[in-house]
Parts: structure tokens; sequence; C-alpha cells
């Protein structure tokens, strides 16, 4: 089920809801049945035979939790996380890489005449499972650090795991900070102010989604599909970029948005996950910013383990380039997200390399202007979404030379993105760039509010019959 | 709470403001109010007009994709001498052709014949089902799976649609005089200046050369979304993971030749032309050839029981076509589709061939 469907908005929500509110909030465990239930049925909504697939790994994490907290030496806790790793990372092995490395065997294998060596499967890839399999392995690795203690009851582990705002793309979320609050009773917190923010983030969500993300997408994608891109030059690969850098930037955070103010209207914060990243001044800030909760999962769960910046230089910089190449693999199975790690990989390490230079101190110092750094660091992220959106090398090859202008100019690609695709270029800039995002506009309960945000609502919703599921579903 | 009641309030105004203009305007001519004229929507929309239109007492009928589309009906009648309208529209499959003969036989005298042209990929497992049919209100309610309850979900959804509201808001303007395909101010000034800025084509150039380069310069710009290239990628798309045929639409195909046995309706099948070219990729890439032999063998199990004629138009040579005759690599041309309607219709080649 996608949130930015009819049978969400007008059916499912507001029966979980009325039932939540009216019903199940009276006992916590009601509570979290009731939410565990609900989050089932969206997820089964989408393919009911995956649903196993959460229940079981949550199934094995829950009873190995407890087995890895009594664990009294480090050989028996490390045996019973492994149990957990094997389990959410088997699963997301198989699904989601299991095809990327047949295929690689079988190329390989081709190459000396060795036909299919390895079978290539046609299974779906579960959705969400990347999410909720870094989100299982926090709660085992906290474990495993003593830094939580282990789920009360099978419920709240199911809820956590399961709790449908953030189940298919996101935010990702801690079991420390989350699960106090499903054992606490929402309705001992102001929630008159946690509907009207909810209903806040939900249709600003919903509109960057439909509103920009979408008309954004319908200009461009006929343009990056199938070898349609080998007719762009400089303007149309520029334009096509920079459209696909607006529409991944407001459909990911709309999304996010969406299930802030989702858990909000249930009683429950999730985190923040983008910060105007298009604004970031260097490399470094852009992550601080751009899907930051999987940023500081990465530094917490990879970066810090490997070493983080604790053994020398060297070290340092291998450490950044095998977060950012891993981080990049989680994105797919494809080579293209792997060199698109890498590729900010690089990038973090020159900046930290530059940081050291100290150019405030220098006549230089005018190159850490906002302008500059901004727009330097903003181009480097566009050419890096090349290679995220491109299907293979080939394709970022070329645009990569487009963009260069080693195609020429392509004159006549702007009619053929019209000039409602530039005015939405426009339209993504301004509000990238310098709009304030979502968690910095605060609203209050005035009456005007109310009504912008119920027409912005009945505007995306006159819009979902063109709907089309997030880019982040993939993922 | 105020603040929740008056956004779902404006909210729903706003809503019901849209759903009454698209039900008094009814542009999908879904609903009872007929005061304004329906606009055209789809394919399958246009397919359907075609059939529902009140001097149309279709004989012969043809089914399918746009592969079967250029089987024109001229040709049809001189070669059957029946009265034919040729149904097919873009992206066909099987559960379109049987809403399409639902709608006919229930709505006009059964046709005396129907031709289907068989595409191997309308059977795609990983095809979405029933999405075109279940966007046309009327064919909808032919397909089994929907329910009552579903269809009555699908028209209230559908009356707070954008796409209605648009085509709503495009035949009020009709009605006042206005044409709401004119181009805004706006879009006419960054035409203007797109012109400004783009280099201009020496007009003078008038030698044979700079003649020819033009033109081949306009046939590139005209057939670029439709070059090899690009109907080869997309159809290795299409066939792609096809490993195996569709229930839903192996059900809905076998519904049509149930429909037609029981109205007495002739029935010619016939595999539509992929160029040889197309072929060869296809055959590289694997699932094409399985999938193909699938169709026939089932195809050769229903034929006792439904008592159609086949043929297999796989390829040019297959009905005595030409490989130069194709629009492009997965759509014959005119000439092929008069050389298809022949090989199907032997005895009056003599007075009609082309």
């Amino acid at each position: 089920m996608l949130f930015n469907s009819y049978e969400f908005i007008f059916l499912f929500l507001p029966v979980v809801l009325v039932v939540y509110w009216s019903i199940a909030v009276r006992q916590r465990n009601w509570r979290l049945l009731w939410l565990t239930l609900a989050s089932y049925y969206f997820y089964a909504f989408w393919n009911y035979k995956f649903l196993a697939l959460i229940i079981a790994s949550t199934a094995i994490d829950y009873w190995v939790g407890p087995k890895i907290y009594a664990a009294q030496d480090i050989r028996t806790r490390r045996a019973w996380l492994s149990v957990s790793l094997l389990s959410n990372l088997g699963g997301l092995a198989f699904f989601k890489y299991y095809n990327f490395a047949a295929d690689q065997i079988n190329g390989l294998g081709g190459m000396f005449g060795l036909d299919y060596l390895a079978p290539v499967l046609n299974v779906a890839l579960p959705i969400g499972i990347s999410f909720t399999a870094f989100e299982s392995l926090s709660y085992t690795i906290d474990l495993y650090r003593g830094q939580v203690k282990p789920a009360r009851d099978f419920l709240v582990l199911a809820c956590f795991v399961s709790v449908f705002p953030r189940m298919i793309a996101g935010p990702i979320i801690r079991y420390a900070p989350f699960a106090p609050q499903l054992e606490r009773d929402p309705r001992t917190r102001a929630h008159a102010d946690d509907a009207m923010n909810g209903i806040y983030f939900f249709v600003v969500g919903l509109a960057k989604k439909v509103l920009v993300a979408d008309v954004i997408a319908g200009y461009i994608n006929p343009l990056l599909t199938g070898n349609a891109y080998l007719q762009l030059g400089l303007l149309g690969s520029w334009g096509v970029m920079l459209g696909y850098s607006f529409q991944l930037l407001f459909d990911f955070s709309g999304y996010s948005d969406m299930a802030v103010g989702l858990g909000k209207t249930l009683g429950l914060d999730l985190p923040q996950n983008f910060n105007s990243p298009y604004k970031a001044a260097s490399i470094i800030d852009f992550w601080r910013r751009w899907h930051m909760t999987l940023s500081s999962w990465l530094r917490d769960y990879l970066y810090i383990p490997l070493g983080g910046n604790r053994h020398g230089e060297f070290a340092t910089m291998r450490n950044l380039m095998l977060t950012m190449a891993l981080g990049g693999l989680w994105h797919g199975a494809n080579w293209t997200f792997v060199l698109w790690g890498f590729y900010h990989g690089i990038w973090l390490v020159l900046n930290h390399q530059a940081a050291k230079l100290r150019l405030e101190t220098t006549r230089f110092k005018f190159l850490l202007h906002p302008a500059p750094t901004r727009a330097a660091t903003f181009i480097i992220v566009v050419f890096g979404w090349v290679l995220f959106r491109s299907d293979n090398l080939a394709m970022a090859l070329y645009l990569w030379q487009s963009m260069l202008g080693l195609h020429g100019i392509d004159w006549h690609n702007l009619h053929t993105l019209s000039y409602g695709f530039w005015a939405m270029l426009g339209v993504g800039f301004g509000l990238a760039m310098f709009a304030p995002n979502t968690w910095q506009i605060k609203i209050t309960p005035k009456l005007r509010y109310a009504i912008i945000l119920g027409m912005l609502a009945a505007v995306c919703v006159l819009m979902l019959g063109q709907r089309s599921p997030f880019l982040y579903f993939q993922f | 709470m105020r603040f929740v009641i008056v956004f779902c309030s404006a909210a729903l105004l706003l809503l019901a403001a849209a759903a009454a203009i698209n039900y008094v305007v009814n542009p999908y001519a879904i609903y009872p109010p007929r005061w304004f004229t329906p606009v055209s929507v789809n394919d399958l929309e246009r397919a359907l007009r075609e059939l529902e239109s009140p001097t149309a007492r279709p004989e012969l009928v043809v089914f399918g994709s746009s592969r079967s589309s250029r089987l024109r009906p001229a040709d049809l009648e001189c070669y059957t001498g029946l009265t034919s309208v040729n149904a097919a529209y873009a992206g066909a499959t099987p559960e379109g052709y049987f809403a399409l003969a639902s709608y006919l036989v229930e709505n006009k005298p059964p046709p005396k014949m129907i031709i289907v042209g068989v595409d191997i990929e309308a059977f795609q497992i990983a095809a979405k089902f029933g999405d075109k049919v279940t966007g046309v209100p009327r064919l909808k309610r032919y397909l089994q799976d929907t329910n009552a309850l579903q269809e009555t979900w699908l028209d209230g959804t559908n009356l707070v649609s954008w796409a209605q509201l648009d085509d709503s808001l495009r035949a009020l303007a009709r009605v006042f005089g206005l044409d709401p395909n004119q181009t805004t101010p706006l879009e006419r000034a960054w035409k203007n200046m797109v012109n400004a800025l783009a280099p201009k084509q020496k007009a003078n150039d008038q030698t044979a050369s700079a003649r020819a380069q033009r033109r081949q310069q306009r046939r590139a710009a005209n057939r670029a979304e439709i070059s090899p290239a690009l109907v080869t990628e997309h159809y290795q798309n299409r066939f792609n993971a096809y490993t195996a045929l569709s229930d839903e639409q192996v059900r809905y195909f076998e519904a049509l030749l149930r429909l037609a046995r029981e109205k007495n309706i002739a029935v010619k099948l016939f595999v539509t032309t992929l160029h040889p070219q197309l072929i060869e990729v296809l055959n590289k890439q694997g699932f094409y050839p399985k999938r193909f032999a699938d169709v026939q063998r089932w195809l050769t199990q229903l034929q006792p029981t439904y008592e159609f004629a086949y043929y297999d138009f796989s390829t040019p040579a297959k009905f005595g076509g030409n490989t130069q005759d194709f629009f492009n690599l997965s759509h014959i041309d005119e000439t092929n589709s008069a050389r298809v309607i022949g090989a199907m219709f032997p005895e009056r080649k003599a007075q009609c061939a082309p």
C-alpha cells in the first residue's frame, strides 16, 4: 500500500487511527497488537508472502536478544549475534544481491567458456527489507554492546520492526530511543499538537511527492528510459539530471515527512531524515543532511567498528571509502551504486584533507564563502546522481560526457522538455535552495493553517490518480 | 480538535466541488447526466467508442494490440464482404479483448467473425493486469475479478481524480467557445525565446546535399522514438523474466473464445509479426522462443474445443510478407497487414491483393 493512494488515505489510515485512539490506546498490549496487526496488513497488502519473512526474522531476533544480553563471555555473545546477523543480512543478501552475484559469476564464467554457473532466480525483492534489516540489526548490535535491554515481550519488538509509517523506506529508527515510545501511553503527551503536526508533516510530504517530484518525473523519465538518454546534449543532460536531483529529494524527503506525520498521529516521534541537503556547504555537510538516519547508522554500526578515525590517516580514509561503498551497495545490487558510494567516499576524503589546509587563515578564504561552497557541493552531488540514476556504466559515462558538453548543445531539448519542465526546475531549485524545510517551519493551531493544509491536501488527493511508487521503495 | 475539523472540512469541501463538476460534466460518460460531449481518453476508450457508435454494426471485429492495428477495415471488407471495425489498441492484453467483446455482444448484434492478433508477450506473467480496462469505467465490470464494491470504489475515486477534472474543465471550456488546446501566452513566450536562442538553419542553403541532410534529420527526428535500438530494448524488457504464461491472461483469453462459441462467432487467431532482426535478438535472450512454444502448444490444445482457425504469422515469410514493409521492428505496416489478411482469406486474394 502506498501512502499516496486512495486506499491508504480514505480507508486504511482512518480505520487505524479511529480504532487506535478510541479502543486500543487504553491498554498497552492492545495498542501494540493493533499497531502490529495494522502494520502487517499494510505490508501484506503489497505481498502477503513476504510477511512470513518479517515475522520470522523478528522471532529470531526476539529469541537471540536475551541470549546476547545474558552471555557472559565475548565469544558466546558474538556467536549469538552472528545468528541475528545471518538472519537479517542473509535475507537481504539472498533477495537483494543473489542475482547480482550470479550475474557476475556467470559473466566471469562466460569469459572462460563456462555457461550458467549460477542459476538466475526469478525472485522479487521484498520492499523495505533493507530498512527493516538495518533496524533489526540496531537492536541486536546494541544488545551486544550492552546499550539496551532485551525487548520486554514479542509485541514490542514486532511493533518496532514493523510499525507502518517507516516500514517501507525509513527513516531508519533505533530500538533504544523508539521502544520507550511504544511502551508509553500516547495519551500522556499533548496529542492535540501531535494531530496538528501530524497533519502538517503528512500533507507537506504528500505535496512534495505528488506536486513536485511526480510532476518533474513525468518530464524526465521518458528521457532516461531505455536508450533515450542518447539524444541528450549539454542542455538536456543538465536539465534531466537537475530534474532528477530535485525529484529524488522531494520524493524521498516527502516520504520521510509523511512517515514523521503519520508517526505523530499515532503519538510516536520519528527522527528527522533530511535537513535541506542541497544547502550543504561541503560533502561532509551534505551527508549530515541527506538521509541522516542512514548516515548515522553507517557511522555507528560500520565506520566506527571498522576503526573509524582512530588508527591513523590511511586507515581513516580506507574506512571512509569502505563505508561509503557498502552504503552505495545497500541502495541497490548494481555496480553503479557501488561506484556512487566510492565517488562520495573520494569526495569525503578530499573534503577531510581540504579541511586540514585551514583555508580560512589564508588569502584563499574567499573560497569558503557560502555561495561558492554550496554551488560546488551541489554540482558534485548532481554529478554523483548520474551514477545513482544510470542503469549501467555506459549510460553514466554518456551522461557525464553530455554534461561536459562533449555531445554538443541540444537546443531541441529545450522544446522536448517543454517550458513546464523548466518552470518546475525553477520551483524545485527555489524550494531546495532557499525555502525553509519542513522541520524548520513551525505552525501554530490557527484556522488559516488548517484551511491552507486542507486545500493542499485536496489538491494532492486529486493528483493521486497519477500516483507512482516512491523512488526509495526499490532500495 | 478544531484544527482537525477545519482541516478535514476544507479538504472535503474542495474535493466535493471537484466531484460535483466531474459528475455533472461527466467527461467519460460514466454517470447519469449527459449534458456535455464526452472526451476521448486513451486507445482502449477510442476502440470502445468505435464499437459503440450508433452507426456501427460490425460484422467483423479485429482485436489485438497496436501490432494488429494496421489491418485496415477496407481491406477486411474487400476480402470478407463483412462490415469491419478494427478495435485493436496499444498495449492490449486478453482481458481487454474480452471486455470489448463482452461489451459488444451485450449492446449490439454479435458479429459474425472476430480476428484476434495474438502477441506472445500479451501473456507476460509480470505484466500489469487489468490496468487499462479498469481505467475505462464502462468496461471494468467485465473483469470477473472486480466486484460491485470495487466498482463503486473505483467510480468514487474517479470522481476525485485530477485527470477527470482536467477533462471536465476542457469540456466546459469548449462549451464556452474556448479552445482548451490553445497555447498559453507563457508557452508562446517560451517558444519564441527558444527559437531566438537556437541557432537557425541556413534558409538559403538549397544545395541538394543540404536538402538531403535536412530531410535525413527530419526523418531521424520523426523516427527517434521508434529507432531499432529502442524497439529492441523495449521488447527485451517486455520479454525479460517472462518465465511462464500468466494464468489470468490465459483465463481471459479462453473466456473470449468461450463467448465466441456461445454466440456462434467464427474466430481467426494469428500470431502477430515481429521483424526477423528483432526475433534474432529475442531468441538470444531466450524467453521469446520458449513462450512462443508455450502459446502454440496451448492454442493447439484449445483448437478442438473452440474450433478456431489458427495462423502462425510470427515472421513475414510465413504470410508472404516483406521485411521492408515494417513501420518499425515490432510493427508491420499497412502493406504487410494487407498480406496478413490475404493469407487468412486466400480465396479473395485475386480481387483484393494490393
